[in-house]
């Protein structure tokens, strides 16, 4: 099946069921670089940075310079090799591939496991892509720039310790171990509110940190306290009534860090809070993770209690979206405007895992990358127009177009990307969320369409009013964006609308892919696999 | 050989004494000299200690258990020389210091109550004298503590000698029956009473005490784990007492070393909860937990030095010190990826096996709690605005040295998990437990 012609009619997707490739590609390069360790240098490159960062003298600020260039050569390192995972990745194979498992604590059953799938190994590479571009985005900082950097990369190694880990241990210590540092990017070089924004989000970690604990435990428990690896978990015959349990927990883990509705309360004040760069960073990558706990977690493996929980994914999903616009008709404030639209990809996600048919998870997939980028870029736009224009008030923000056009494309281009409109990889997530859903949850994706629709209102009436009104004169001095700023923010662009042109990959000849294989083709083969273990929806 | 270890502790401890009446060796040296003492008993007892011997007509054993719990507080002795300022305090600390922990591993290799009790006495009273070195007026107002914390624990002890017929800790687990008369809960009470007390007082009598107090603690739960009802009503509840409590009272604040006591106190809940388990493995938890908790007390309190309100800015003044503290403080409240967290997911997993979900429940949450206290503090060492005061921090280049390897050390802690968690479970075994 051709996917990009399958992307570009969305019509014909609603009844098709993709299914992974029947004849391999050969992507240009395969095998090229191998070596047993790559997982482990995705996670712990930042760390040994971080480490370095932190052991760098830096009197009154005199390498600031110098510790922005090793944060940056990092994660253009890590670009580097996560763009090689994905390029080498087996496309063809759902099982785990790049595997490393030592065994850590043998009388409890825990391993150094790590490995990455089609859902994962996608993930990894937009990781990176957020990483270096919260690099960018930082260029600014003044004060403290080295605890920031350390604090920044210490960040992007537990995202890419809960996105490789294989075992739930080791999951749990990665996903806990992100929280802190995050609150302290926020505590640290925040705007005003900065305390509480931080104090939010470790409440909200804190709490999806304790349930994801007692999930593993539980887990542990039912399966005879042998081992915490997932290989082993996912064998588990639990009942419904553990199941519900377990997913009810996985849901509390996922919305607070998606987030949905009713933990979003921290993504308002740290996203209208945070510096940019660490806005870009949680929007992009760390609040996806929430998302990709629910695939690997709650799909793959709980389906009575997926199949059961779905209706109530859905209502909240739908609240989620609904809500986010109704606020951003209603917010004043530049910061807390791109707050809300950034908890619109969360809410489509949520509708596609709803969904629970191979199209709507693969379209959840999708939207997790899309709309993780999406998110980042709208967080990302709105704090620099704020910064830029010097003021967070909608009243004091107006005739912004003509003393900054680049961020008024770019917020242009921020508002179609995080509604979905076609160019953009967030249409073809959504189209692929919104056709594999409606079978199964029809109430559902009507809202939340409803819900984009109003998202799409306050957009245009937000651009009405601050890019193209009067100007006024008690208005702060405006400036448009910085080099480093367009840099940043136009390779988030860039990003969503290669993905979203080339969903299948570029070909040469209309079959030999060319550098990217194509983020459908290799998310696919997991999804599939995925549902493949569910009963076949009512007409397939 | 098994007894050099105790040996040049002791050695090292008398003539820190010995030398605080009668000047004869360079005080400046003397810390470096009982480190090297103390690292050369630690070395002996690693290399030694897996011998399985009885000594002394049976009252010394030494077992995987004495060889865990002599480890980790010579370790976390070493923890204490090494980061402390001592040029504000004089040998006679240092010997008090290392009395304490005689007494510690006199209860580690103790095969009877007697033993224990006099070795947690000696550590006690030790500490006492250490802290009245500093502070006389506290020391007043702990010696009460300590000379009930003794009448209540002896009372218990030869309550249960007496029903069991013998002062052997081996034999307490066979003599006592399984349904517990009320006489026998009160002596088990008494004594976990006592106990408990010694470590609660852990941030003011210091890493030596609790270390005796908590091995006594860990030695005596596993030969009366097998106790009915009681026990496994009145453990749990404890442990939950504990955590709740601490989480409560870190949301009041407080200078770094208050802090210091709620987290550790948090992790004292999760130790007294292995102890709940009554299986090897659970108690194996518990004491690899030890060890943890043990090093990070020790660390904490001595990396912050003598500015106990100096938090803000620590990092710029000392970053080794501000490491120390931080990593001590990280572990204590069990924020991963450090030592404390992997010890109390260890002994959550062996208490949700044997169906406390709820302990585990109470536990997840006081952590939960907690991270607010590490944030607000952390926040204050590392990202002080320049608006805050910032304390300043006496400048010694070897405590600051001792801090950052204290720091590293307890990281090291996490990395080596494996054998040390095998050794913990290896000791668990050695007091009888299945």
């Amino acid at each position: 099946m051709n996917l990009l012609f399958l992307a570009a009619t969305p019509v014909a997707a609603a009844t098709a069921v993709p299914s992974p490739s029947p004849s391999p590609i050969s992507p240009f390069g395969p095998t090229i670089i191998h070596f047993n360790f790559l997982l482990s240098t995705l996670v712990w490159a930042p760390v040994v940075a971080a480490v370095v960062i932190a052991l760098m003298p830096n009197a009154r600020g005199r390498y600031d310079r110098a510790i922005l260039q090793v944060a940056f050569w990092t994660n253009a390192f890590l670009a580097f090799l996560s763009l090689v995972t994905y390029n080498q990745a087996n496309l063809f194979s759902s099982a785990p591939q790049y595997e490393e498992n030592y065994p850590w604590l043998p009388a409890l059953g825990i391993n150094y496991h790590l490995g990455v799938d089609g859902v994962t190994v996608p993930l990894l590479l937009v990781g990176s892509i957020v990483g270096l571009v919260a690099v960018l985005a930082s260029t600014g900082i003044r004060e403290r720039v080295r605890e920031y950097f350390v604090l920044l990369l210490l960040v992007e190694a537990t995202v890419n310790g809960v996105l490789c880990a294989r075992d739930m241990f080791l999951l749990v210590v990665f996903w806990g171990a992100g929280v802190l540092p995050v609150a302290l990017l926020v505590a640290g070089w925040g705007g005003p509110l900065r305390r509480a924004a931080a104090g939010r989000y470790l409440a909200y970690g804190a709490v999806g940190t304790a349930a994801l604990s007692a999930v593993a435990l539980i887990l542990y428990a039912t399966t005879g306290g042998v081992s915490f690896d997932f290989d082993f978990l996912v064998h588990a015959n639990l009942g419904d009534r553990l199941q519900v349990v377990i997913g009810v927990l996985l849901l509390i883990v996922a919305f607070t860090r998606l987030p949905l509705l009713p933990f979003h309360g921290w993504a308002r004040d740290l996203f209208a809070e945070a510096t940019p760069g660490v806005a870009v960073l949680v929007a992009g990558i760390t609040a996806r993770l929430g998302g990709y706990l629910l695939i690997r977690l709650l799909v793959s493996n709980q389906h009575d209690g997926a199949t059961l929980l779905a209706p109530f994914l859905g209502f909240f999903a739908a609240a989620t979206v609904v809500y986010a616009a109704l606020m951003m008709l209603r917010t004043r404030d530049i910061r807390r405007f791109g707050s809300y639209a950034s908890m619109l990809p969360g809410g489509v996600f949520a509708i596609g895992i709803a969904g629970l048919s191979s199209l709507a998870l693969l379209g959840a997939t999708f939207e997790l990358i899309a709309g993780g980028l999406a998110a980042a870029l709208v967080v990302g736009v709105t704090a620099t127009m704020a910064d830029r224009a010097q003021t967070r008030d909608f009243g004091l923000m107006g005739g912004l177009a003509m003393r900054m056009p680049k961020l008024t494309w770019l917020f242009l281009l921020a508002a179609m990307a995080v509604v979905g409109v076609p160019g953009f990889a967030s249409f073809i997530a959504e189209a692929f969320s919104f056709f594999g859903s409606f079978l199964t949850e029809p109430g559902a994706v009507l809202v939340v369409s409803i819900g984009l629709a109003l998202a799409l209102v306050a957009l245009a009436l937000a651009s009405q009013r601050i890019l193209f009104g009067h100007v006024r004169g008690d208005a702060p001095g405006a400036s448009d964006a910085s080099l480093s700023e367009m840099w940043y923010l136009g390779a988030l662009v860039g990003v969503l609308l290669w993905w979203g042109i080339f969903p299948g990959g570029p070909k040469l000849g209309g079959s030999v892919t060319i550098f990217d294989e194509g983020l459908v083709n290799v998310i696919n083969n997991s999804s599939a696999d995925i549902m493949s273990t569910y009963p076949p929806l009512p007409g397939q | 050989m098994l007894v050099v270890p105790d040996a040049l502790v002791a050695l090292a401890a008398v003539v820190c004494l010995l030398n605080h009446r009668y000047p004869l060796l360079p005080r400046r040296w003397l810390p470096a000299a009982a480190a090297l003492l103390v690292l050369a008993a630690l070395v002996v007892e690693l290399v030694v200690g897996g011998t399985i011997v009885s000594l002394f007509g049976g009252g010394f054993n030494q077992d995987r258990f004495a060889l865990f719990g002599t480890s980790a507080l010579l370790l976390a002795a070493l923890l204490v020389i090494l980061a402390s300022d001592w040029e504000g305090l004089g040998s006679g600390t240092l010997g008090l210091i290392l009395l304490g922990c005689f007494g510690g591993l006199v209860v580690a290799s103790a095969a009877d109550l007697v033993g224990v009790w006099a070795g947690v006495q000696l550590a006690v009273l030790a500490s006492v004298a250490a802290v009245g070195q500093r502070d006389p007026s506290a020391a007043r107002r702990l010696l009460p503590l300590a000379g009930a914390m003794a009448a209540l624990a002896a009372i218990g002890m030869a309550l249960l000698a007496g029903d069991a017929g013998s002062e052997r800790l081996v034999t307490l687990q066979t003599a006592l029956s399984a349904q517990l008369p009320l006489p026998l809960a009160i002596a088990v009470l008494l004594v976990l009473a006592a106990l408990l007390v010694a470590l609660a007082a852990g941030p003011w009598l210091g890493p030596m005490a609790v270390g005796a107090a908590g091995l006594a603690l860990l030695k005596f739960g596993g030969s009366v784990a097998a106790l009915g009802t009681a026990w496994a009503v009145l453990v749990p509840a404890l442990a939950a007492l504990a955590m709740l409590l601490a989480a409560i009272g870190s949301l009041a604040g407080g200078p770094g070393r208050r802090i210091l006591g709620w987290a550790g106190l948090l992790q004292l809940g999760w130790i007294v909860a292995g102890l709940a388990g009554g299986s090897r493995l659970a108690l194996g938890a518990g004491l690899f937990l030890f060890g943890v908790y043990l090093a990070a007390s020790a660390v904490g309190p001595v990396a912050l030095g003598e500015t106990p309100h100096g938090l803000a800015g620590l990092a710029e003044r000392s970053p080794a010190r501000a490491a120390g503290f931080s990593v001590s403080l990280l572990s204590l409240a069990g924020i991963p990826p450090l030592a404390g967290f992997f010890g109390e997911f260890a002994v959550g997993s062996q208490l949700v096996r044997g169906g406390l979900f709820w302990l585990v429940a109470i536990g997840f949450f006081s952590s939960a709690v907690m991270a607010f206290s590490v944030l607000r503090d952390l926040r204050l060492v590392f990202l002080a605005s320049a608006g805050e005061v910032v304390a300043p921090v006496a400048r010694n280049r070897l405590a600051a040295g001792g801090a950052a390897t204290a720091a590293a050390v307890l990281i090291a802690y996490t990395f080596f998990a494996n054998p040390i968690s095998g050794l913990a479970v290896q000791g668990a075994a050695a007091l009888g437990l299945r």
